[in-house]
C-alpha cells in the first residue's frame, strides 16, 4: 500500500488502522458474529473503552455501504452499515490537511447512496446531497470526496439518500485543530446517540403518514383531563386545553416516532448493552456528544456530575456549567466533566417526549454501574409555549385576515427587543385555504433563554441557546446587508411539512443567497414541534443578543414551537446547498429547500 | 348687502380660478422625434431595476420556476402516493331476534392533495338478504388544512332496484376534533338529499377509546318507491368502546340506536317494517 498518513506509518500497517479503514465488522466477527460495532465504540462488561486518544488523524478513508445484520437486544435487523458497523467508523482528520474519502455503494437495490459531512465547510461538489451537489453514488460505484479541512471540532457524517440514515448510515467525525485544543483534557470519548427501529423505514414513514399518532402512546386521556380539573379547576383546565382541541392539536405533539418503536442507542449500544467508557478519578474527560438520530431529540445529563459545555456544533464556546442540555437531532456538544470519585456514573439521554432513553456508563473499573434514573413524565405543551398565548380561554370565533394583519402590524411596532433588526421577521399570512399550513403563529417570540418543553423544572441548570457565547475568532463583518425570513410550517394531520407553506416540490425555485453578503435570516416556527433546521455549506451564527464577536456558530438550530429567531450568515462558497429540517421524515415530507449562493 | 356682493364676487372669481386650474380636456399626446412620449418637467424616472445577478430577492429565478433538481436527481420525494384500506365498522348487530351484519369500508389511493376515494357501506340480515349496499367513488381534493372536497358518484345496489347519484361534499375534521363527512346527493331521477356522519374519539387509556357517532339523512323530496319521505328520514346514534390491539386492528363493542323519522317512518310502517332499533353491536376496525 503506497498510501501513508501524516505520521509516516503505512495506512494498513497496524491492526488499529486495519480496523479503522476496513471496518471493525470484519474483526468483530471473531468476537461475536452478530455484533457489528466499530472498534471506537465497542465495549463489553469486561472491557471499558479507553477513549479515542489512540485514534490518530488520517488523510485517506475507504468507506463502503453494505447491508449488514445488526443485533440489538436479541433481535436481528438489517442495517445499511458503513464499513460493516453501526455507527460507522470514526473518521478523524487534522485541520489543514487535504483529505480523501472513497465511498462505494454496495447496496445493489438502491437508487443511490451518499455521505454528507455534516457541518463541514466543503466545496459545492463535495457536500454529498444527491440532487443538489451530485447525482448520488450509484450501486457498485465509487465516489471520491476530496477537500481541504479548514475547521476543527466534533462533527458527524451520514447518508443523505432516502432513509439510509435511519438504518445506520452515520458515524462520528473528529477534527484535530492545527494549533492545539483551546482547553485541556486528559481523555475523550465519542458519544453517538441514535435511534434504531426494526421496522422498515418505508413502512414507518407510511404509518406516520396515514396515522400521525401511530407510534404515540402518551396521548392525553380523559383521566388527564379530570386530573387537570381537580388540580387547576374547571375553568383553568378548559382554558388551557380546549384551544388546542379547537385547533385540532394536542398538547402532546412532541414527536412523531417514539420509544415505542425505537431503541435508543449510545455508540450503537442499547440501554441494556450499556456502553461503558473509562475515566480515572481526577481526570478531565471530554465527551463529544453527537445526536445522530433520525427523529429523536435528547436531554442529556450525568447524575452527580456538572458538565462544562465547551463546544457547540464543533465550535468553541465560553465554558458554560450546566447539569443537563437538550441536543437536537444533528447537533453536537462537547462537554468536559471532572469526576473525582472512583464510582460509576450513568450517562443518561432521555428522549424529549420521555418515551425512552439511551444510556451508558462512565466508570474507573469494568463491571461498575450506577443507578439509571427514572423517566420523567411526558410534558404537556402550554398555549404560551407554542406562541398561542392569546388563544387561552378562547373557545369560539375566529380572527379575520384583517385582524391578523392588524395584529402583525402592531407586533412590528412593538417589536420584541430581543429579536434583532429594525422590523423583525416579515409577517406570514398564507392563503387560509392552503392545506399545507395548519397553524400560523401570530405572536412568535424570542425563546432563546428557555430550556424548552419539559425542562427547567427539576431544580438544576439546563443549557439554553442564550448561554452560548462564541470563543472563536469572528471572521465575518458585523454590518447586515440584507434580511430574509423563512417560515417553518406544517400540517401534521396530513403529514405535510413545508417552508413558507410550500413543500419542496412546490417551491418556485431555490432561495437566493449572495456570495459573501452578510445575511440576517429570520426563522419563524409556526408548528407544534421543535425542528432542528440545518444549513449546509456555511455557518449560521445565532443572534443571541451578544455582540458580533460573541454570537455562536451553529450548523443546526433546534427551533422551538412559536419561536422567532435570527441567524447571521455569510455564504462563503458558491453553489447550491441544502437547507432542511433534520428530522428525517419531516425532510422527506417536504421540509427541504435548496439555497443557491451566487 | 355689501357682504352679499362681496361673497358673490368671490364666488365668481373662485369659479373662474378653478376653471383655469382644470387642465384642458383633450390634449393629444405628441410623440417626440425618437418615438417616446414627452415627459412633464417635474417627472422623475423610477429607480432602475438592479442589473441581473445583483438583485436582492428571496428566490433565484430559474427558467422553469420549479424546485431545484440538480444532476437529474430529485433530492426529496415529498409527493409520494399512498394507499389505504380502512375498515371503519365491521360489526354484528342484534336487537332482540333481529340479527344484522354491517360493513363500512373506505379505500383510497393518492398523494397529499388529491386522492381517489372509495366508500362502501351496507347492511344485511345474518344469513339473509342484503338490505342495503352502496358504493361511492370520489375525487378528494385538499381544500383547507382539515377539509377535503369530495366530488363523485354513488351507486345503491340494494334494496329494491339499484340507482345512481351524483355526489359532492366535504370530509374532514371540525374544530374540537369531530370527524365529519357531509355529502349531498342528486339521484338519477332528480331527487336531492344529504347525509351527515360525525364521530369523535375520547381516549380513556392509550388503547381504550370511546367513540360517539352520529349519522343522519335528509331528503328534499318524497321517493315512495324507496320508502323515503320528505325531511329528515332517519337518525342513528352510536356509542362504541374500542380497544386498540394494534393501531391497525381494534375490536369494539357498543350500542347503536336507530330511528326512522317523519314521513319515512310512516311509509315504512305502512309497509309493515320496523322504524326503531336499539342494537347491541360488536365488531372491529382495521386498516392496512
Amino acid at each position: 500500500m503506497a498510501q501513508q498518513d501524516k505520521d509516516g506509518q503505512p495506512l494498513f500497517g497496524t491492526r488499529r488502522r486495519f480496523l479503522q479503514t476496513l471496518g471493525a465488522g470484519i474483526f468483530s466477527t471473531g468476537i461475536n458474529a452478530t455484533f457489528p460495532l466499530a472498534s471506537w465504540a465497542l465495549t463489553s462488561p469486561k472491557y471499558l473503552h479507553e477513549g479515542i486518544g489512540d485514534y490518530h488523524p488520517q488523510t485517506y478513508f475507504d468507506l463502503a455501504f453494505r447491508y449488514t445484520p445488526l443485533d440489538i437486544d436479541g433481535r436481528t435487523g438489517t442495517a445499511t452499515a458503513i464499513n460493516g458497523t453501526v455507527p460507522g467508523p470514526l473518521i478523524r482528520w487534522r485541520q489543514g490537511d487535504t483529505v480523501t474519502m472513497d465511498v462505494t455503494n454496495h447496496l445493489q437495490d438502491t437508487k443511490h447512496a451518499s455521505i454528507h459531512w455534516h457541518g463541514i465547510l466543503v466545496p459545492f461538489r463535495m457536500d454529498g446531497v444527491p440532487g443538489v451537489n451530485f447525482n448520488g453514488i450509484q450501486p457498485a460505484e465509487t465516489y471520491r470526496y476530496q477537500f481541504r479541512v479548514v475547521q476543527a471540532g466534533t462533527y458527524w457524517y451520514h447518508s443523505h439518500s432516502r432513509f439510509q440514515e435511519q438504518t445506520g448510515s452515520y458515524g462520528p467525525l473528529v477534527i484535530d485543530p492545527k494549533d492545539g485544543e483551546p482547553f485541556h483534557y486528559d481523555r475523550d470519548h465519542v458519544i453517538v446517540l441514535s435511534d434504531w427501529a426494526f421496522t422498515d423505514p418505508e413502512t414507518l414513514f407510511r404509518n406516520i403518514n396515514l396515522a400521525p399518532e401511530y407510534y404515540i402512546y402518551y396521548k392525553r386521556t380523559v383521566f388527564n383531563y379530570l386530573h387537570d380539573i381537580r388540580k387547576k379547576g374547571f375553568a383553568e383546565a378548559n382554558a388551557e386545553l380546549l384551544p388546542f382541541r379547537r385547533m385540532n392539536m394536542s398538547p402532546r405533539d412532541l414527536s412523531n416516532v417514539t420509544g415505542y418503536i425505537y431503541t435508543y442507542l449510545m455508540n450503537g449500544h442499547s440501554p441494556d448493552m450499556n456502553w461503558s467508557g473509562r475515566f480515572l478519578p481526577g481526570e478531565t474527560v471530554r465527551l463529544r456528544v453527537i445526536n445522530a438520530s433520525s427523529m429523536s431529540n435528547f436531554d442529556v445529563r450525568i447524575p452527580g456530575l456538572d458538565m462544562d459545555v465547551v463546544m457547540a456544533d464543533g465550535k468553541a464556546v465560553k465554558p458554560v456549567r450546566c447539569h443537563e442540555f437538550r441536543i437536537g437531532v444533528a447537533e453536537t456538544y462537547d462537554v468536559l466533566i471532572r469526576p473525582r470519585e472512583a464510582r460509576a456514573y450513568t450517562l443518561f439521554a432521555e428522549s424529549l417526549d420521555r418515551s425512552g432513553y439511551a444510556r451508558g456508563t462512565l466508570a474507573p473499573e469494568p463491571g461498575m454501574q450506577a443507578p439509571v434514573p427514572p423517566l420523567r413524565p411526558t410534558p404537556d405543551r402550554k398555549l404560551e409555549d407554542i406562541g398561542m398565548g392569546m388563544m387561552k380561554g378562547k373557545y369560539f370565533g375566529g380572527m379575520s385576515d384583517a385582524m391578523k394583519e392588524k395584529l402583525w402590524r402592531k407586533r412590528m411596532q412593538l417589536q420584541d427587543d430581543a429579536i434583532p433588526g429594525p422590523n423583525g421577521p416579515m409577517p406570514f399570512l398564507p392563503d387560509k385555504d392552503n392545506p399545507n399550513v395548519a397553524m400560523v403563529v401570530m405572536n412568535p417570540q424570542d425563546r432563546l433563554a428557555e430550556p424548552g418543553v419539559g425542562l427547567g423544572h427539576d431544580g438544576w441548570k439546563v443549557l439554553t441557546y442564550k448561554d452560548l457565547v462564541s470563543a472563536e475568532p469572528q471572521p465575518y463583518k458585523a454590518t447586515v446587508d440584507r434580511e430574509m425570513c423563512i417560515n417553518i410550517t406544517a400540517n401534521m394531520e396530513r403529514f405535510i411539512f413545508s417552508l413558507d407553506g410550500k413543500k419542496f416540490t412546490e417551491q418556485p425555485g431555490p432561495y437566493l443567497f449572495k456570495h459573501n453578503e452578510r445575511l440576517r435570516l429570520f426563522l419563524v416556527n409556526h408548528t407544534m414541534m421543535e425542528h432542528p433546521m440545518h444549513l449546509h455549506g456555511m455557518w449560521m451564527q445565532l443572534e443571541t443578543g451578544a455582540g458580533n464577536k460573541e454570537i455562536p456558530f451553529k450548523h443546526t438550530i433546534l427551533i422551538k414551537p412559536g419561536e422567532a429567531l435570527s441567524v447571521l450568515i455569510t455564504p462563503i462558497e458558491k453553489g447550491d446547498w441544502a437547507f432542511h429540517c433534520h428530522l428525517l421524515y419531516h425532510m422527506e415530507a417536504g421540509m427541504f429547500q435548496v439555497v443557491r449562493v451566487a | 348687502m355689501k357682504n352679499f356682493a362681496t361673497s358673490l364676487a368671490m364666488l365668481l372669481l373662485s369659479s373662474v380660478l378653478l376653471a383655469q386650474e382644470q387642465p384642458p380636456q383633450t390634449v393629444p399626446i405628441q410623440a417626440s422625434d425618437d418615438g417616446t412620449e414627452p415627459k412633464p418637467e417635474d417627472y422623475r424616472s423610477p429607480p432602475l431595476p438592479p442589473p441581473p445577478g445583483k438583485q436582492i430577492r428571496k428566490y433565484a429565478e430559474d427558467a422553469a420556476g420549479k424546485p431545484q433538481q440538480n444532476f437529474g436527481v430529485i433530492p426529496i420525494h415529498d409527493n409520494q402516493k399512498f394507499f389505504q384500506v380502512l375498515g371503519k365498522r365491521l360489526e354484528y348487530r342484534r336487537d332482540g331476534d333481529i340479527e344484522k351484519e354491517l360493513w363500512e369500508i373506505d379505500a383510497w389511493y393518492g398523494g397529499d392533495h388529491n386522492k381517489l376515494y372509495l366508500e362502501s357501506e351496507g347492511e344485511r340480515e345474518v344469513g339473509g338478504k342484503t338490505e342495503s349496499a352502496k358504493l361511492e367513488v370520489f375525487w378528494n381534493h385538499a381544500l383547507r388544512p382539515f377539509w377535503d372536497l369530495q366530488l363523485g358518484v354513488r351507486h345503491d345496489f340494494n334494496p329494491r332496484e339499484s340507482r345512481s347519484f351524483l355526489a359532492g361534499g366535504i370530509q374532514g375534521m371540525t374544530p374540537y376534533g369531530f370527524e365529519t363527512d357531509l355529502t349531498g346527493y342528486i339521484s338519477e331521477d332528480g331527487d336531492a338529499s344529504w347525509r351527515l356522519e360525525m364521530e369523535r374519539g375520547f381516549h380513556f387509556t392509550q388503547r381504550l377509546e370511546l367513540e360517539p357517532r352520529l349519522e343522519t339523512d335528509f331528503s328534499f323530496s318524497e321517493v315512495p318507491d324507496y320508502n323515503i319521505g320528505d325531511g329528515f328520514t332517519g337518525i342513528e346514534l352510536g356509542l362504541r368502546l374500542r380497544y386498540m390491539i394494534t393501531p391497525k386492528f381494534a375490536p369494539y363493542i357498543g350500542i347503536s340506536w336507530e330511528q326512522k323519522l317523519g314521513e319515512t317512518a310512516d311509509l315504512i310502517e305502512a309497509d309493515g317494517g320496523k322504524t326503531e332499533f336499539t342494537f347491541a353491536v360488536a365488531g372491529f376496525r382495521f386498516w392496512f
